[in-house]
């Protein structure tokens, strides 16, 4: 607003009224207050905001002057290696910034990369984020944690020459360059460092179990850590590391939902012995492996994609949850093309083959695309397709065709049905997890590991990071179905090819494909059944029972979206010991739009994670992030962003007056002329005090930690 | 979706898919055909796993579209997903290594099952830079390959050898295979044929050599 006015006393005070005029407008406006306390607080508002921009000024010139006397002081690079000055040789940064201004590095020295992840002017975590995400393909973990300790174990800056002839003379010496130094730079530094051992171990606490000698280095150096502010910080990370011991890094969290999970399905199989394709109920089959495959796909960690360690030959240290994910996913596979060619009756093959098309139609429902794709890829493998037989009696059921086509179409077009499909859903879901490992392995490949000589390339460890963050948004949104541990375990250990090779076995299933239909047979040969189930499906419509899940029987409201974030609270003793939310990297584009209703819609209870949450929580870790920087607020610098520091509104004695504006330095408009007051003029009252303290803090007492 | 190759006398879609063994340089082979870079630049563009070629044959556009599986070699049961609807599939193996080689005789005998010869093969023996260290005998290659109707190519994407020539090669083949196709049947629509076709199944050609060296 750039309304020039004027404000006038009237002399009349039994009205308490006052007049403020707009500049160059004939007719003023008269205000009449409701008592004279009123009035002079609307007055002293109103002259405050008159003369804030001028205060302002007055006050960025004092401070810029106080850092002109006091310039910040820092050891000599040959003292302290992270000394050294940016330049082009050490590092690169991208041409944008982020929303909060912050520089976005494209690459650097190892050592520039360690200096910006525990810069003394800011926090960046998301930077720390995608660091500890990615680090392992530049740097061995030992080699990051002897360089995080170098960092934190900063010298003091030499004398000044001053200071030293002073010294000299015998003039008792208070160092303030020092006291400046250790509050804006070693302080800040050192919480830093520490906040990224709390998120190294809270995060990727594998490091540490696969390097005990990397833990006991890192448990002696906190141990020696002195300070208040720093001993909670180091008792949080001991913590971490306590829990972390006792759980291991993939801790199952226990998920609560606002909703009871639907009833389990039986149907023939009274017992384990008994369980089969046929025997069980098709929609628990479905639910279980839903609930199985995706426990596998969220136990895949950003750490086994990076630097595409699947691929190499220590994968099986390095990808261990990846690799036990494909594999599940082969047998899977593998069992569903032998259940088919097994059955060697044409009818009980036809039923085989029917009930594999409703649980792929389950799967569909729940939005497991990694079951989708395993059962397309079983229809489609060679023994099963040249089916004809058996197609020709499934086909003109003509649900089942449809669902078939409709999930044969998925992986069609470079899977770009399944793309569209995947963003458009509403998670919980499975995703396919081939198309992220090409992409990855793509970056990995495509891009450079250095800009040039020693320059690390971050912007291809931040892109491979995106993917995982995306991986990551998706492995916390749980499904609201519980485990029937019996049924897991059944297909936990499906052993298709028992100890055949895969070769041998794909050719075993051909050549039983070929004896139950040879080639160009105008009938299949007759087999006897050998199974006695009934064929009939018991159908995948189930009704929901209505009687558990009504609000009689509230349960728990969902905890979290984000179970790990959740995990992390816990330990948050104190709110001086913040850090960032040890949350997902930046969304993927939200996938907004509802579940396309269908006829199958029982099968499962809708999705039981409120959306709304979800976003809330998605949006509140990146405001968090802002406001949980861990060390404590360097000192403002002049014409730099200040927006933490907004003045209180209102106090209780200006209750009836409009708030005050925040102070907003970086948008604010230009200083408006300044205009002749008319009128008797009230003493400016101080605007809302926080200014003024905030000042004082400056200089008398450290910042609010 | 039809396999591709609109018929339409001058412009071709073609899709190609990549197979082989994790790590013998499937990538590479194609962002060196693609992208024509090798490990030196910075590449932004990056991040869809299929990568599309535009060519100009004697007067013919063709569009290739091609699949790059690389990094899902583990979903061994995902097959069918990858090659379906392909016109043509370049089995890359490394000459350094045995077991590579040995995978590309997989995925022919399962190509063969499922798509009979209506596909158009390439075998790269890739990494000829690495000579010094070859361990599939360029003997055994060419004529393994000559066995089962495939044309063998020595490349490096290292030095950008043999590459331009295989798509080249493939795509003249696609072509053939197309003009061919609409000959025989003008009346029968390209994607109608490519369902009948997938489920005729020839004996998958089997020379003696790919059974009994085995899976070991």
């Amino acid at each position: 607003m750039r309304l020039l006015f004027m404000f006038h006393l009237f002399s009349d005070f039994k009205h308490h009224a006052y007049e403020i005029s707009v500049k160059d407008q004939p007719h003023p406006t008269v205000f009449f207050a409701k008592s004279a306390e009123d009035k002079a607080n609307w007055m002293a508002v109103l002259t405050a905001l008159h003369y804030r921009s001028t205060l302002e000024r007055m006050l960025d010139t004092i401070l810029t002057d106080e850092e002109k006397k006091q310039p910040l002081r820092l050891p000599s690079k040959e003292q302290y290696r992270f000394a050294e000055e940016d330049s082009e040789d050490n590092i690169v940064f991208e041409d944008c910034q982020t929303s909060n201004g912050i520089q976005v590095i494209r690459g650097g020295s190892l050592l520039k990369l360690i200096e910006r992840l525990t810069y003394h002017t800011y926090a960046n975590p998301s930077f720390v984020r995608t660091f500890l995400t990615t680090y392992r393909s530049f740097c061995k973990p030992q080699e990051l944690l002897e360089l995080l300790i170098e960092r934190f174990e900063i010298p003091d800056p030499p004398m000044t020459e001053e200071d030293e002839s002073a010294l000299r003379r015998g003039v008792s010496l208070v160092r303030e360059d020092l006291k400046k130094f250790r509050k804006e730079y070693a302080q800040p530094v050192q919480l830093r460092v520490l906040n990224v051992f709390r998120h190294w171990v809270d995060q990727h606490f594998y490091d540490f179990e696969r390097h005990p000698e990397l833990l006991e280095r890192l448990m002696e150096f906190i141990d020696n850590v002195k300070g208040k502010a720093m001993r909670k910080w180091v008792e949080s990370i001991k913590k971490i590391v306590q829990r972390r011991s006792l759980t291991g890094s993939t801790e199952q969290l226990e998920i609560t939902f606002d909703q009871t999970p639907p009833q389990t399905e039986h149907y023939l199989a009274k017992s384990s012995d008994e369980f089969d394709l046929m025997t069980l109920h098709p929609v628990e089959i479905a639910r279980q492996l839903t609930l199985l495959e995706f426990d596998l796909f969220r136990a895949v960690k950003p750490s086994e994609l990076v630097g595409c360690v699947w691929t190499k030959k220590d994968k099986y240290i390095l990808s261990p949850n990846l690799l036990k994910m494909i594999q599940q996913t082969t047998n899977l596979t593998l069992w569903l093309e032998k259940c088919i060619v097994c059955a060697e009756n044409i009818e009980e093959r036809v039923a085989v083959v029917s009930r594999i098309i409703e649980i792929l139609m389950v799967f569909q429902e729940l939005n497991n695309f990694n079951g989708v794709l395993e059962i397309v890829s079983a229809v489609n493998s060679a023994p099963v397709h040249r089916l004809e037989h058996t197609f020709m009696e499934v086909n003109p059921k003509k649900t089942l065709r449809l669902a078939l086509d409709e999930a044969k179409e998925l992986s069609e077009d470079h899977l770009k049905k399944y793309q569209e499909k995947l963003r458009s859903i509403n998670p919980p879901c499975v995703p396919f997890f081939g198309m992220y490992l090409t992409n990855i392995l793509h970056i990995e490949e495509g891009n450079p590991d250095f800009l040039r000589d020693g320059i690390i390339n971050f912007s291809k460890r931040r892109k491979v990071a995106e993917i995982t963050g995306e991986i990551q948004q998706y492995q916390n949104q749980p499904y609201c179905l519980t485990v029937e541990v019996e049924i897991r375990n059944f297909f936990e250990a499906l052993r298709p090819r028992e100890d055949m090779s895969i070769e041998d076995f794909n050719d075993f299933l051909f050549y039983k494909s070929l004896a139950i239909e040879p080639r160009n047979c105008k009938q299949p040969p007759k087999f006897p059944r050998k199974s006695e189930f009934p064929l009939r499906s018991p159908g995948i419509k189930t009704s929901r029972n209505l009687s558990i899940s009504g609000p009689s029987k509230s349960h728990p409201v969902a905890l979290s979206s984000e179970p790990k974030s959740f995990n992390f609270q816990k330990i948050q003793e104190d709110e001086t010991v913040t850090s960032p939310k040890a949350g997902t990297p930046p969304a993927p584009p939200t996938p907004t739009s509802p579940t396309a209703t269908s006829p199958f819609a029982e099968v499962f209870a809708p999705v039981m994670i409120d959306t709304s949450s979800a976003r809330a929580s998605a949006a509140s870790s990146s405001v968090t992030d802002e406001e949980l920087k861990p060390p404590p607020v360097p000192p403002r610098k002049p014409k730099s962003s200040q927006s933490d520091v907004a003045p209180t509104p209102t106090s209780p004695l200006l209750s009836n007056v409009p708030p005050i504006p925040p102070r907003d330095n970086l948008n604010r408009p230009p200083v408006p002329p300044r205009v002749n007051v008319n009128g008797a003029m009230v003493t400016p009252q101080v605007p809302p005090r926080t200014y003024k303290q905030h000042y004082k803090h400056q200089h008398h007492a450290p910042p609010p930690s | 979706m039809a396999a591709g190759g609109t018929g339409s006398a001058k412009s071709f879609n073609f899709k190609v898919v990549l197979l082989g063994e994790g790590a013998v340089g499937k990538t590479s082979v194609v962002l060196r055909y693609v992208e024509n870079k090798f490990n030196e630049k910075h590449i932004s563009t990056l991040q869809a796993s299929f990568l599309t070629k535009k060519l100009n044959i004697g007067g013919k556009r063709v569009n290739l579209a091609i699949w790059d599986t690389a990094g899902q070699e583990r979903f061994h049961a995902l097959g069918p997903i990858y090659y379906r609807d392909s016109n043509g599939a370049i089995l890359v193996y490394d000459i350094t290594d045995e077991d590579s080689f040995q995978k590309v005789k997989n995925w022919v005998k399962e190509l063969r099952k499922m798509l009979g010869n209506d596909i158009a093969l390439c075998i790269a023996g890739n990494k000829i830079d690495l000579e010094k260290e070859r361990h599939v005998p360029v003997a055994d290659a060419e004529s393994y390959a000559a066995s089962v109707g495939a044309k063998h190519f020595h490349t490096t994407a290292k030095l950008n050898k043999g590459i331009e020539e295989m798509f080249l090669d493939l795509s003249k083949r696609m072509i053939e295979r197309q003009s061919e196709d609409t000959h025989k049947s003008t009346t029968t629509s390209r994607s109608n044929r490519t369902k009948t076709v997938t489920i005729v199944d020839d004996e998958p050609e089997q020379p003696s050599g790919g059974g009994c060296c085995g899976s070991s």
